[in-house]
């Protein structure tokens, strides 16, 4: 199941987010979180820890991320992996067990 | 993806990025609102460019409820939005407390008013978890 969390700046977005992860992590389900907003907070909210954080942080966002342009000259962002093996390569294991993938860390960070 | 499988997408704030890349396979959107006038317009814009992306299951969720009058503006505005309301998380000073200390609301308070709310809706979205979706 994929739920995404949309509203206003500030309405409470990742509170509910990293919430509903973690219990639902405590109920036994297998959890991915994916943070795209692109002043991230996500981690935080989860409780990673600090060093965890940083990792995340330090991940270039095209790594993860790559836009395509369709016949309609309309540009959108699409995984440069499947799922899986994203959140595999530059995911991190949280409490919980909750895997997290930070999408929109800083562009060019970490760069060739 | 296995069936028990849970993915949780915290998204950009801007409405105008929701966009079929982003929103591929998500089957369940949920659109934060609080009781204000801003915010209840920003829902009101999202909406209908939700429904042009075809999202299978979209609901509102009444955030930082203080009052009965604030629960009622956002059920009255999802209503004619042709929302339905998930869940209703009262306003909660744990939640601001747990982001001052740096810790996850969760651990912060399990038993807080906030948490209880998610948890609510956390049972609905469980029972829709199990239905297959259909693409």
């Amino acid at each position: 199941m994929r739920i995404a969390v949309a509203g206003k700046g500030g309405a409470g977005k990742t509170t509910i987010s990293a919430t509903m992860a973690r219990l639902f992590a405590q109920r036994g389900f297998r959890v991915n979180a994916l943070d795209d907003d692109p002043n991230p907070n996500l981690a935080n909210a989860l409780g990673l820890t600090a060093s965890q954080v940083e990792q995340l942080r330090g991940i270039a966002r095209e790594n993860i991320m790559e836009e395509r342009v369709d016949a309609s000259n309309h540009a959108s962002l699409h995984l440069t992996l499947p799922f899986d093996q994203v959140i595999e390569k530059y995911g991190v294991v949280g409490p919980d067990g909750v895997r997290m993938l930070m999408m929109t860390a800083l562009q060019g960070a970490g760069k060739g | 993806m296995r069936p028990d499988d849970v993915t949780v997408l915290d998204m950009e704030a801007s409405i105008e990025h929701l966009s079929r890349g982003t929103l591929r396979d998500v089957e369940t959107l949920l659109i934060v609102a609080e009781p204000y006038f801003r915010a209840l317009e920003t829902l009101g814009r999202t909406v209908p460019l939700a429904r042009e992306l075809g999202i299978p299951q979209m609901y509102v969720v009444a955030n930082k409820v203080k009052s009965a009058r604030d629960e009622v503006t956002i059920r009255e505005y999802s209503a004619r939005l042709g929302m339905e309301v998930l869940g209703v998380v009262p306003f909660d000073e744990a939640a601001q407390e747990a982001d001052r200390n740096n810790q996850a609301l969760v651990e912060y308070m399990p038993s807080a008013p906030a948490v209880l709310a998610i948890a609510r809706m956390v049972d609905v979205l469980e029972k829709g978890a199990k239905i297959p979706s259909i693409r």
